[in-house]
């Protein structure tokens, strides 16, 4: 059959029209690409329509990820078993971010393998089975935002260079949309990084308790800073105590002198210090660390550690935006620590640890009016330590002291955290509030308590173990009592019954008639 | 007096999967600890065995993860949105007030359900 001038123009008019169509049903798809909630189905749909458009017979689109560092599969059309995601080399993206989508860049087959910046690239992923007829980089505005593969046409037919130039008007629209994605996802994470910055400031400055502020602190810390792990080091004397740890619990106790740490240089500045390998210990299996001192009005609380910054699936450095926010946290930190520490000094008993009798007295009063609010029980145990006055009066003050501290430290362990109250009424009379505990789980935990005393090791004057023992009262509102005075005289009558029957028990008060 | 807040770095199985033995579809990822790149990783090589071999509804158990970064977010994120490509579902339970705040704000929540625990999760699922 001859090929006559009317049949080549009509050919050229249908592949024009077809070209036509795929550009117009391509740009609707790429007005489609704007709503984040059909982003991939779009991806999908354009990947379809390019094989319709120019009869291809494999395609793959893979979208860069910057936060994991990685190319994900985004769609795929006649690939079998294709990978799901590839790891990109710092090579291979300098190389594609730089090259853009101009048609030198969009190159395959040989052109592929003989790319000396690619060879990392196809050493790290497995891609025997993803079309490797042209591979076309999307980036634009400066950023890589992922990967087209094309194979050849259906019947094996290479791509006409006409349709390389629509493909890579089409390629451009699609890096802009992926471009907008993740400017989308960044986005987030901001608003994410910004939420949880406020949470944090909240959380510090919502809190009186100093143990929680700095046990709390780290992973609040590495989290945001995306530090693998983190310590909190206190000063204590001459010496920093790890007081905190994330991630790094063998560290915890750890003292070692401030002189000479290679920490000392952070804790005495007032800026962040950032670290690198050689200047961290190799114990510390730490490739850069970022340290800035805990401080107010020149008064060291601590120092703030983050080791090992993570970027993608590995690790990287440090940089001025991460020293920027750490300080931005030590000093809210440092505010926060000093006012748990100045509300410790006004409601702790510095000998005992327990809460001094005033503070005592007004948290039992709100504990009394809630209860009555809400008709939930509200118990509480009084403890003496037994013969007192001996352990003074034998080996002196100091083991009286330690004697106290004993008891103290016992009744700290047993109680409930958080839930609880134990306070030091006066001389050697301790006080336990349990909110919301009926008598029968009142009178457990004083008993618990008592036999830990009782079992407890405290050794005298001469390394000859000291016998402490306690004698307990229990009383609980509404049971025994239905105010916190009366509350208080029931317990110290069950306690006194406790002393009469022989010391070194627990005595729930009766339950009396008149209630 | 602090408490260390999560794993040691020499914690050796940060993540394990149980299969359902009821439905062939279903399948536990529990995770212990900081939810970073690592452990990230192997949540999302986890999860994608699990799609490789046909389980298409995926529950990720994070009561002993209580700290996540943004890259194990962005890892999460990679699994929710292959599990969608493949028409599955995936559920979290057990997760903190802060993680599922995090949830919310990177749209995790949109498409994921979100649960009080791996019981509700699983019969969320195999409903």
């Amino acid at each position: 059959m001859s090929v006559t001038p009317e049949r080549t123009v009509q050919a050229g008019t249908d592949e024009l029209e077809r070209l036509l169509e795929g550009v117009a049903g391509l740009s609707e798809v790429a007005s489609g690409l704007a709503a984040p909630a059909s982003f991939k189905v779009s991806l999908r749909t354009i990947l379809q329509l390019l094989h319709e458009t120019f009869g291809l017979a494999q395609s793959a689109l893979f979208q860069y990820q910057a936060e994991s560092d990685r190319l994900t599969m985004a769609a795929s059309l006649g690939v079998q078993r294709a990978p799901s995601l590839l790891v990109p080399t710092a090579e291979a993206l300098a190389f594609w971010s730089a090259t853009g989508i101009r048609r030198e860049a969009a190159i395959g087959g040989d052109g592929l393998r003989s790319q000396r910046a690619l060879a990392s690239f196809f050493q790290a992923n497995e891609t025997a089975r993803l079309p490797g007829h042209c591979w076309v980089p999307l980036a634009v505005n400066g950023g890589f935002h992922g990967l087209l593969m094309l194979g050849e046409k259906q019947g094996g037919v290479p791509l006409l260079p006409v349709d390389l130039e629509l493909l890579l008007v089409i390629a451009r629209q699609l890096a802009w949309a992926l471009h907008h994605h993740a400017m989308k996802f960044q986005l987030d994470l901001k608003i994410l990084e910004l939420s949880r910055l406020q949470e944090i400031s909240l959380a510090l400055h919502a809190s009186l308790n100093r143990d929680h502020i700095v046990r709390d602190l780290v992973p609040q810390a590495a989290e945001l800073i995306k530090a693998r792990r983190g310590a909190l080091y206190e000063l204590d004397g001459e010496d920093l105590v790890v007081a905190a740890a994330f991630e790094h619990a063998d560290l915890l106790g750890k003292r070692e002198p401030l002189a000479g740490h290679w920490l000392e240089h952070a804790l005495r500045g007032a800026e962040p210090v950032r670290y690198a390998s050689p200047d961290i210990p190799p114990a510390l299996g730490a490739r850069s660390a970022l340290a800035v001192a805990i401080s107010v009005r020149g008064y060291v609380a601590g120092l703030l550690c983050l080791m090992d910054k993570e970027q993608g699936m590995g690790l990287t450095s440090f940089n001025t935006a991460d020293a920027e926010l750490l300080s931005a946290l030590a000093v809210q930190a440092a505010a926060s620590m000093e006012n748990a520490r100045l509300y410790e000094m006004a409601t702790v008993d510095g000998l005992t640890r327990l809460y001094l009798r005033r503070h005592f007295e007004q948290r039992l009063a709100e504990e009394a009016r809630r209860s009555q609010r809400y008709g939930t029980p509200l118990s509480l145990m009084m403890l003496d330590i037994d013969h007192f006055k001996r352990f003074n009066d034998t080996y002196g003050h100091a083991t009286g002291d330690d004697v106290l501290r004993l008891v103290a430290q016992v009744i700290r362990r047993n109680i409930r955290e958080d839930l609880d109250l134990p306070a030091r009424y006066g001389g050697e009379e301790m006080l336990v509030l349990m909110p919301e505990t009926d008598p029968e789980g009142a009178f457990r935990l004083a008993e618990r308590v008592r036999q830990a005393v009782e079992t407890a090791s405290l050794p005298g004057p001469g390394g000859v173990p000291l016998s402490v023992t306690v004698s307990v009262g229990v009383a609980t509102i509404p049971t025994h009592a239905q105010v916190e005075q009366a509350l208080l005289e029931t317990a110290d009558a069950a306690l006194y019954e406790s002393k009469r029957a022989g010391r070194n028990r627990v005595t729930l008060a009766p339950v009396p008639r008149s209630l | 007096m602090a408490l260390d807040g999560g794993n040691s770095m020499t914690n050796a199985c940060p993540v394990t999967v149980r299969r359902d033995d009821q439905d062939p579809q279903l399948a536990v990822i529990v995770t212990e600890g900081y939810i970073n790149n690592l452990v990230g990783e192997q949540v999302g090589q986890a999860a994608m065995a699990l799609l490789d071999e046909g389980r298409r509804k995926l529950v990720i158990n994070l009561e002993k993860s209580t700290v996540i970064n943004s890259i194990g977010i962005s890892i999460l994120i990679e699994v929710l949105e292959k599990t969608q490509e493949l028409q599955g579902a995936l559920a979290f339970c057990h997760l903190t007030r802060t993680i599922a705040k995090t949830f919310q704000i990177m749209g995790l929540a949109q498409y994921a359900q979100l649960l009080d625990t791996e019981d509700e999760a699983l019969r969320a699922m195999r409903s």
